[in-house]
């Protein structure tokens, strides 16, 4: 199967503008970018300072365990961070990443992250929750609030089924088993 | 025709109907006019809006305005006013209206679904036959571009090949075809408004599997086609004009619309058509009232608003022994057309079970929202979204849409409370009746059949009385020969006048069990010459 749009067929529009497949590919590109932007933008201004390189390679490193994802896309680590942070829940995200690297470094595991007592602290299930939710789903929801779409295109469900509005591959292709177009 | 009308012909709406109509006669040499109380919609700006969405419904893709708002799937009683159990579908205020989010089913009626009341004792007969619509069914398909399999399985014969070749089955419908042949029952490739090969300017589906709510590049028919080819041929759009008032008289139809909510603009031309939803199409007839019209715009009879229809749709869910791989390909591609017609509609009414590609999408969300919510809920880590994907690739979804028997106490009225801009808004009353709360139960049975034959487990179905709306809002101008139970002719033209007409799903007069956008097209092609033959008729 392949991904690749065989050709950049037009297609019309309402407002006059000529849509293509690959202008559609490349504007869509676009908007996942501005979708971060508007992860980073939302919430408690108070709590929505951007987080430090470290906070959030640190981030990504417990995140890689919460997911059960080793290879992430990082390109919206900050903004997931930056939203968790001001998503009002009871543990913030980066006491409880800080608390599992402790003064050990980098934690490889869950068993590593209960025996530094992450695990153990007021509100880190719903936290950690929050963390593999996020990343999976590309979104974050406020305690009692608005759910924000941080990512779309990088969201770790679409490593498992087709990302809806992009192209499969040619017609009927989807008439074969498979996962994901390759 | 008078020089002095600002057009030949009005129409109101800008859906498929509007705009075949608008270009049929504008190919004519006809002036015409077309106010749609909507925007205009930039088909990138939806990709954009519905990606940016966290509850991906519908209408995520098109945000409402305020000055034509409309229901919302979550909840509709946000501009409904419910009585009765409360009515579950909604549609779109849009150049191109509700096909921006129509799934692409293009299946025709069955013959019998036009003479009900003679075959089965319900419902009511059309004043046409199924042959008579016939050829409008072939020039509509290949107006609409319709992919399709050529085959009396589907119970409607056919003087025309289709325009396509089918869009191929999914892998998921190959195992539910499989499974369901070892109990007797036929899966069929379904007829699409979606192109399998490149034709009139648009691309083949490359599987984008958004076809609810936006086709990124347009290989699924929307509206806006025919709104370019209409403008094209001569016809005029005004976009976020709101019709507040219509009025009619021998040779002059005076229409009153408000721009985005404005102040009063009114305009005349010697012939009106009213191309709106269903429900707003039996709005702004009741709303326009007079001391000429003083129960409304063709409602002598009380006619209007009536007979309102869904097909309230029923689900069954499970997961099965295999991976089926859904989430790829157009929501849906494949149905089981044994159950649309038979003895059995003088009991309860027909269905079509649908074959879903979509996965759980209809009741949980789509995969970004399912995968958050089992977040909050199960394992995680490794082998918790092990679970997750292994789950969601065995998902399977069939869902029938059920036959609703037209009851004259299914009705628009209107509420004493106002949107926005101080008009009224839709007051309806429902509920789902015997005869089609029956065929409920039977699909429910086939459902299950099918689900545990392909052995799949965790199978649950929505209550009955819990059903979901398919977003098929028909009824409420019914078509009839006779004045007192009907409020259009069989051309679709409003009893008691020569210069108004109505087209669009209202004018049906039964659901059958075939998406309704097809028979519009063909009723609103047929319509084309009768309201140009109205303009030589004073």
């Amino acid at each position: 199967m392949s991904t690749a749009p065989p050709q950049p067929s037009e297609s019309p529009d309402p407002t006059g503008r000529r849509l293509t497949r690959r202008t559609f590919v490349a504007t869509a590109a676009l908007g996942t970018v501005s979708l971060y932007l508007v992860g980073c933008g939302t919430g408690d201004s108070s709590s929505t300072a951007t987080p430090s390189s470290t906070q959030v390679a640190d981030f990504v490193t417990v995140s890689r365990i919460l997911t059960g994802v080793s290879e992430l896309p990082t390109a919206p680590a900050a903004a997931y961070l930056t939203a968790l942070e001001a998503a009002g829940l009871q543990l913030s995200p980066n006491a409880f990443v800080a608390t599992a690297f402790g003064t050990e470094g980098a934690p490889e595991s869950m068993s590593d992250l209960e025996r530094m007592g992450a695990t153990k602290m007021p509100g880190a299930d719903e936290c950690m929750r929050a963390i593999a939710g996020a990343w999976w789903s590309g979104m974050v929801s406020a305690k009692g609030g608005a759910t924000t779409v941080v990512a779309f295109s990088d969201a770790l469900v679409f490593t498992k089924v087709h990302e809806f509005t992009q192209c499969y591959g040619t017609t009927g292709s989807w008439g074969a088993p498979g996962e994901k177009a390759t | 025709m008078s020089a002095q009308n600002d057009a030949d012909v009005i129409i109101v709406g800008a859906g498929v109907s509007g705009a075949m109509v608008a270009e049929g006669l504008a190919k004519k040499g006809v002036k015409v006019l077309v106010l749609e109380s909507g925007p205009l919609q930039d088909r990138q700006q939806a990709v954009d809006d519905f990606r940016a969405s966290p509850v991906r419904v519908p209408e995520a893709a098109y945000p409402d305005v305020s000055y034509a708002p409309r229901a919302g799937t979550v909840n509709p009683a946000d501009y409904y006013v419910q009585k009765g159990w409360g009515f579950r579908s909604n549609y779109e205020r849009r150049v191109g209206g509700a096909t921006w989010h129509w799934l692409g089913t293009a299946l025709r009626f069955v013959p019998n679904d036009f003479r009900m009341k003679t075959e089965f004792g319900h419902g009511a007969d059309w004043p046409i036959t199924y042959n008579e619509l016939e050829p409008w069914y072939g020039k509509a398909e290949d107006a609409i571009g319709v992919s399709g399999e050529d085959t009396p399985l589907l119970g409607s014969p056919r003087s025309t090949p289709y325009p396509m070749p089918p869009i191929p089955l999914s892998y998921m419908d190959k195992v539910f075809k499989k499974g369901a042949a070892t109990i007797g029952l036929t899966v069929n490739s379904t007829p699409q408004a979606r192109n399998s090969v490149e034709r009139d300017g648009r691309p083949a589906c490359c599987g984008n599997s958004s076809c609810v709510p936006i086709c990124p590049i347009g290989a699924k028919y929307d509206g806006t086609v025919h709104v370019k080819k209409a403008q094209a041929a001569g016809a005029t759009f005004i976009p976020s004009a709101v019709v507040v008032n219509v009025q009619v008289q021998p040779g002059t139809a005076t229409v009153t619309y408000r721009p985005s909510g404005g102040d009063p603009i009114t305009i005349t031309s010697h012939t009106v058509v009213i191309a709106a939803s269903a429900i707003e199409a039996a709005k702004l007839m009741l709303m326009s009232k007079s001391d000429q019209q003083p129960e409304g715009l063709g409602n002598a009879s009380d006619m209007v608003g009536r007979f309102l229809m869904d097909h309230p749709v029923q689900l069954a869910w499970g997961v099965l022994p295999q991976r089926t791989y859904p989430y790829r390909g157009p929501g849906s591609t494949s149905g089981i057309d044994e159950v649309r017609d038979g003895a059995f509609r003088s009991q309860y009414s027909a269905f079509r079970p649908e074959v879903h590609n979509d996965g759980w999408t209809y009741m949980m969300g789509d995969p970004t929202q399912q995968v958050a919510t089992w977040a909050q809920k199960n394992d995680i880590g490794t082998a918790g979204f092990a679970d997750f994907t292994d789950q969601i690739l065995r998902q399977a979804l069939i869902a029938s849409c059920v036959e609703q028997e037209p009851l004259a106490t299914n009705r628009v009225t209107l509420a004493t409370e106002a949107d926005a801009i101080g008009v009224p808004r839709p007051a309806i009353t429902y509920e789902m009746g015997e005869y089609t709360t029956n065929g409920s139960k039977a699909a429910r049975t086939l459902h299950l059949r099918v689900l545990q034959t392909l052995g799949a487990t965790g199978v649950q179905q929505n209550p009955i009385d819990n059903f979901q709306g398919a977003g098929h809002n028909i009824g409420t101008t019914r078509m009839g020969n006779d004045p007192k139970t009907s409020v259009v002719d069989k051309n679709l033209r409003v009893h008691g006048t020569r210069n108004c007409f109505v087209v669009g799903t209202s004018p049906m007069v039964t659901s059958g069990t075939a998406n309704p956008t097809l028979t519009v097209a063909a009723l609103a092609l047929r319509a084309v010459e009768p309201i140009r033959k109205s303009l030589t008729e004073g």
